[in-house]
Protein backbone atom coordinates (compact mmCIF):
# COMPACT_ATOMS: atom_id res chain seq x y z
CA UNK A 1 0.00 0.00 0.00
CA UNK A 2 0.94 3.69 -0.83
CA UNK A 3 2.17 5.23 2.75
CA UNK A 4 0.86 8.77 3.09
CA UNK A 5 3.47 11.38 3.80
CA UNK A 6 5.43 11.66 6.73
CA UNK A 7 4.33 14.61 8.36
CA UNK A 8 0.60 13.70 8.30
CA UNK A 9 1.81 10.34 9.88
CA UNK A 10 3.05 12.08 12.48
CA UNK A 11 0.77 14.60 13.22
CA UNK A 12 -1.89 11.85 13.63
CA UNK A 13 0.02 9.69 16.05
CA UNK A 14 0.65 13.01 18.03
CA UNK A 15 -2.50 13.79 18.20
CA UNK A 16 -4.63 10.97 18.59
CA UNK A 17 -3.74 9.91 21.98
CA UNK A 18 -4.65 13.67 23.08
CA UNK A 19 -7.74 13.53 21.40
CA UNK A 20 -8.33 10.39 23.54
CA UNK A 21 -7.37 11.72 26.75
CA UNK A 22 -9.33 15.04 26.37
CA UNK A 23 -12.37 12.92 25.41
CA UNK A 24 -12.22 10.90 28.60
CA UNK A 25 -11.44 14.08 30.75
CA UNK A 26 -14.73 15.42 29.30
CA UNK A 27 -16.74 12.52 29.85
CA UNK A 28 -15.60 12.29 33.42
CA UNK A 29 -15.82 15.62 34.44
CA UNK A 30 -19.14 16.21 32.85
CA UNK A 31 -20.66 16.58 36.20
CA UNK A 32 -18.94 19.59 37.12
CA UNK A 33 -18.03 21.23 33.91
CA UNK A 34 -19.29 22.01 30.69
CA UNK A 35 -19.66 18.89 28.50
CA UNK A 36 -20.56 16.28 29.42
CA UNK A 37 -21.47 11.99 27.96
CA UNK A 38 -22.60 13.36 24.26
CA UNK A 39 -19.39 16.01 23.52
CA UNK A 40 -17.09 13.92 25.18
CA UNK A 41 -18.14 10.56 23.42
CA UNK A 42 -18.12 12.22 19.67
CA UNK A 43 -14.18 13.63 20.86
CA UNK A 44 -13.44 10.38 21.79
CA UNK A 45 -14.44 9.14 18.19
CA UNK A 46 -12.49 11.68 16.27
CA UNK A 47 -9.45 9.47 17.16
CA UNK A 48 -10.89 7.61 13.84
CA UNK A 49 -10.96 10.17 11.95
CA UNK A 50 -7.06 10.64 12.42
CA UNK A 51 -6.03 7.21 11.98
CA UNK A 52 -7.88 7.59 8.54
CA UNK A 53 -6.10 10.59 7.94
CA UNK A 54 -2.62 9.15 8.93
CA UNK A 55 -2.87 5.66 7.98
CA UNK A 56 -5.93 5.25 5.37
CA UNK A 57 -9.04 3.01 5.10
CA UNK A 58 -8.00 -0.15 5.52
CA UNK A 59 -5.69 0.53 8.83
CA UNK A 60 -9.49 1.45 10.25
CA UNK A 61 -10.98 -1.44 8.82
CA UNK A 62 -8.41 -3.81 10.08
CA UNK A 63 -8.36 -1.66 13.96
CA UNK A 64 -12.21 -1.16 14.83
CA UNK A 65 -14.35 -3.99 14.59
CA UNK A 66 -17.72 -2.48 13.45
CA UNK A 67 -19.98 -4.92 15.19
CA UNK A 68 -18.50 -5.21 18.17
CA UNK A 69 -19.27 -0.95 18.33
CA UNK A 70 -22.62 -1.61 17.40
CA UNK A 71 -23.07 -4.07 20.08
CA UNK A 72 -21.47 -2.03 22.67
CA UNK A 73 -23.49 0.69 21.61
CA UNK A 74 -26.74 -1.05 23.13
CA UNK A 75 -25.19 -2.33 25.78
CA UNK A 76 -24.41 1.00 26.94
CA UNK A 77 -28.34 1.98 26.57
CA UNK A 78 -28.71 -1.11 28.89
CA UNK A 79 -26.56 0.21 31.27
CA UNK A 80 -28.01 3.75 31.28
CA UNK A 81 -31.86 2.12 31.95
CA UNK A 82 -30.78 -0.16 34.34
CA UNK A 83 -28.84 2.90 36.70
CA UNK A 84 -31.84 5.03 36.02
CA UNK A 85 -34.58 2.31 37.09
CA UNK A 86 -32.67 2.11 40.64
CA UNK A 87 -34.00 4.82 41.61
CA UNK A 88 -37.83 3.04 41.10
CA UNK A 89 -36.35 0.49 42.79
CA UNK A 90 -35.57 2.50 46.02
CA UNK A 91 -39.08 3.87 46.28
CA UNK A 92 -38.33 6.99 44.65
CA UNK A 93 -38.42 8.99 40.71
CA UNK A 94 -37.07 7.67 37.52
CA UNK A 95 -33.28 8.75 37.16
CA UNK A 96 -33.41 9.78 40.54
CA UNK A 97 -30.53 10.06 42.90
CA UNK A 98 -30.47 7.47 45.75
CA UNK A 99 -27.64 8.41 47.70
CA UNK A 100 -29.07 11.57 49.36
CA UNK A 101 -28.05 15.16 50.21
CA UNK A 102 -24.50 15.22 51.99
CA UNK A 103 -22.71 12.80 49.37
CA UNK A 104 -21.01 14.06 46.91
CA UNK A 105 -21.31 11.08 44.65
CA UNK A 106 -23.94 10.88 42.84
CA UNK A 107 -26.08 8.16 40.60
CA UNK A 108 -26.48 10.60 37.56
CA UNK A 109 -22.42 10.62 37.25
CA UNK A 110 -22.21 7.16 36.58
CA UNK A 111 -25.57 7.50 33.96
CA UNK A 112 -23.39 10.01 32.16
CA UNK A 113 -20.42 7.42 31.89
CA UNK A 114 -22.88 5.21 30.10
CA UNK A 115 -23.93 7.97 27.59
CA UNK A 116 -20.13 8.64 27.16
CA UNK A 117 -19.93 5.44 26.29
CA UNK A 118 -23.14 5.10 23.96
CA UNK A 119 -21.99 7.93 21.93
CA UNK A 120 -18.69 6.95 21.42
CA UNK A 121 -19.79 4.01 20.34
CA UNK A 122 -22.23 4.87 18.19
CA UNK A 123 -20.30 7.66 16.83
CA UNK A 124 -17.14 5.55 15.91
CA UNK A 125 -19.20 3.19 13.84
CA UNK A 126 -21.21 5.70 12.36
CA UNK A 127 -17.39 6.79 10.93
CA UNK A 128 -16.28 3.95 9.98
CA UNK A 129 -19.68 3.05 7.76
CA UNK A 130 -18.83 6.70 6.22
CA UNK A 131 -15.65 5.95 5.63
CA UNK A 132 -15.80 2.33 4.08
CA UNK A 133 -17.86 3.74 1.18
CA UNK A 134 -15.69 6.63 0.58
CA UNK A 135 -12.70 5.30 -1.74
CA UNK A 136 -13.63 1.69 -2.29
CA UNK A 137 -12.07 1.32 -5.31
CA UNK A 138 -9.10 2.91 -4.68
CA UNK A 139 -8.78 0.42 -1.52
CA UNK A 140 -9.23 -2.80 -3.49
CA UNK A 141 -6.93 -1.49 -5.98
CA UNK A 142 -4.04 -1.01 -2.74
CA UNK A 143 -5.13 -4.12 -1.29
CA UNK A 144 -4.55 -5.96 -4.74
CA UNK A 145 -1.75 -4.55 -5.35
CA UNK A 146 0.26 -4.99 -2.35
CA UNK A 147 -0.36 -8.59 -2.93
CA UNK A 148 0.97 -8.98 -6.34
CA UNK A 149 4.23 -7.30 -4.58
CA UNK A 150 4.27 -9.96 -1.66
CA UNK A 151 3.80 -12.54 -3.57
CA UNK A 152 7.04 -12.80 -5.40
CA UNK A 153 9.09 -11.96 -2.18
CA UNK B 1 -57.08 -9.64 12.12
CA UNK B 2 -60.43 -8.36 13.58
CA UNK B 3 -59.58 -9.24 17.02
CA UNK B 4 -56.69 -6.91 16.41
CA UNK B 5 -58.46 -4.03 15.33
CA UNK B 6 -60.45 -4.80 18.27
CA UNK B 7 -57.85 -4.25 20.76
CA UNK B 8 -56.26 -1.34 19.13
CA UNK B 9 -59.51 0.07 19.60
CA UNK B 10 -60.13 -0.50 22.72
CA UNK B 11 -56.60 0.46 23.52
CA UNK B 12 -57.04 3.64 22.01
CA UNK B 13 -60.10 4.60 23.20
CA UNK B 14 -58.93 3.85 26.46
CA UNK B 15 -56.21 5.79 26.20
CA UNK B 16 -57.88 9.14 25.01
CA UNK B 17 -60.40 8.72 27.78
CA UNK B 18 -57.41 8.91 30.33
CA UNK B 19 -55.91 12.08 28.37
CA UNK B 20 -59.12 13.94 28.69
CA UNK B 21 -59.48 13.01 32.62
CA UNK B 22 -56.01 14.54 32.40
CA UNK B 23 -57.07 17.53 30.42
CA UNK B 24 -60.12 18.71 32.78
CA UNK B 25 -57.89 17.48 36.34
CA UNK B 26 -55.46 19.62 34.96
CA UNK B 27 -57.30 22.51 34.04
CA UNK B 28 -59.51 22.79 36.54
CA UNK B 29 -56.42 22.88 39.29
CA UNK B 30 -54.05 25.68 39.92
CA UNK B 31 -51.61 27.18 37.68
CA UNK B 32 -47.78 25.95 38.75
CA UNK B 33 -46.49 29.42 37.31
CA UNK B 34 -48.54 32.34 36.59
CA UNK B 35 -45.34 34.63 36.26
CA UNK B 36 -47.16 37.81 38.53
CA UNK B 37 -44.57 38.16 40.90
CA UNK B 38 -41.71 38.37 38.49
CA UNK B 39 -40.23 41.76 37.70
CA UNK B 40 -38.40 41.19 34.46
CA UNK B 41 -37.25 44.52 33.68
CA UNK B 42 -35.07 44.50 37.22
CA UNK B 43 -33.88 40.72 36.34
CA UNK B 44 -33.18 41.92 33.15
CA UNK B 45 -31.10 45.34 34.20
CA UNK B 46 -29.45 44.03 37.25
CA UNK B 47 -29.61 39.91 37.56
CA UNK B 48 -27.23 39.58 40.03
CA UNK B 49 -29.15 41.48 42.55
CA UNK B 50 -32.51 40.45 41.72
CA UNK B 51 -34.34 38.51 44.75
CA UNK B 52 -35.38 34.98 43.39
CA UNK B 53 -37.42 33.97 46.84
CA UNK B 54 -40.16 34.73 45.90
CA UNK B 55 -40.22 33.05 42.60
CA UNK B 56 -42.89 30.40 41.56
CA UNK B 57 -43.04 27.62 38.82
CA UNK B 58 -40.42 24.83 38.39
CA UNK B 59 -37.42 26.97 37.33
CA UNK B 60 -37.58 28.37 40.97
CA UNK B 61 -37.64 24.86 42.25
CA UNK B 62 -34.57 23.59 39.83
CA UNK B 63 -32.61 26.49 41.35
CA UNK B 64 -33.33 26.89 45.05
CA UNK B 65 -33.55 23.09 45.83
CA UNK B 66 -31.39 21.26 43.40
CA UNK B 67 -28.88 20.16 46.55
CA UNK B 68 -31.11 19.29 48.87
CA UNK B 69 -32.79 17.11 45.78
CA UNK B 70 -30.49 15.61 43.78
CA UNK B 71 -26.63 16.49 45.04
CA UNK B 72 -25.45 17.77 42.06
CA UNK B 73 -23.10 20.20 41.93
CA UNK B 74 -23.89 21.71 38.56
CA UNK B 75 -27.59 22.68 37.96
CA UNK B 76 -26.71 22.43 34.33
CA UNK B 77 -26.15 18.05 34.55
CA UNK B 78 -29.05 17.56 37.26
CA UNK B 79 -31.33 19.05 34.80
CA UNK B 80 -29.82 16.94 31.97
CA UNK B 81 -29.48 13.83 33.96
CA UNK B 82 -32.34 14.01 37.13
CA UNK B 83 -35.22 16.50 36.17
CA UNK B 84 -35.01 15.17 32.36
CA UNK B 85 -33.80 11.62 32.74
CA UNK B 86 -36.37 10.81 30.53
CA UNK B 87 -35.46 12.94 27.86
CA UNK B 88 -32.10 12.16 27.76
CA UNK B 89 -32.87 8.18 27.83
CA UNK B 90 -34.74 9.44 24.84
CA UNK B 91 -31.85 11.09 22.84
CA UNK B 92 -30.25 7.84 23.16
CA UNK B 93 -32.65 5.61 21.55
CA UNK B 94 -33.10 7.94 18.79
CA UNK B 95 -29.52 7.76 18.27
CA UNK B 96 -29.52 4.18 18.45
CA UNK B 97 -32.06 4.34 15.52
CA UNK B 98 -30.47 6.93 13.63
CA UNK B 99 -27.53 4.42 13.55
CA UNK B 100 -29.38 1.07 12.76
CA UNK B 101 -31.01 2.82 9.98
CA UNK B 102 -26.86 3.86 8.49
CA UNK B 103 -25.94 0.71 8.73
CA UNK B 104 -29.23 -0.97 6.65
CA UNK B 105 -27.95 2.17 3.65
CA UNK B 106 -24.44 1.73 4.07
CA UNK B 107 -23.73 -1.98 4.84
CA UNK B 108 -24.49 -2.80 0.57
CA UNK B 109 -21.84 -1.20 -0.54
CA UNK B 110 -18.76 -2.57 1.05
CA UNK B 111 -18.60 -5.25 -1.87
CA UNK B 112 -20.60 -7.59 -0.61
CA UNK B 113 -23.20 -7.07 -2.84
CA UNK B 114 -21.31 -9.02 -5.81
CA UNK B 115 -21.89 -12.27 -4.03
CA UNK B 116 -25.72 -11.60 -2.67
CA UNK B 117 -26.52 -12.14 -6.44
CA UNK B 118 -24.62 -15.46 -6.88
CA UNK B 119 -26.42 -16.61 -3.61
CA UNK B 120 -29.75 -16.27 -5.10
CA UNK B 121 -28.96 -17.42 -8.11
CA UNK B 122 -28.05 -20.57 -6.71
CA UNK B 123 -31.24 -20.62 -4.50
CA UNK B 124 -33.41 -20.51 -7.25
CA UNK B 125 -31.55 -23.11 -9.45
CA UNK B 126 -32.43 -25.21 -5.93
Amino acid sequence: MKKKNIIVRCAADLFLPLACVFGCYVVFHGNTSPGGGFQGGVLIASAILLVFLGHGGSKVKGSFSERLLHSSETIAEIMYVVIALIGIFTGLNFAVNFVFAGHQFETSTLMNDAVGYHVMAGIACLLILMLSTLDPDEDAANESSEGKEADPK
Amino acid sequence: MNVKKLFLTISLVILLACGVYAAIVMASGDPTYDGSETDVVALYENPQDYDNSKADGVAAVIVNENLDKTAAQNVVFSVVFNFRGYDTMGESFILIAAIAGCLVVLRKTGGKGEQKPAEQKEGEEA
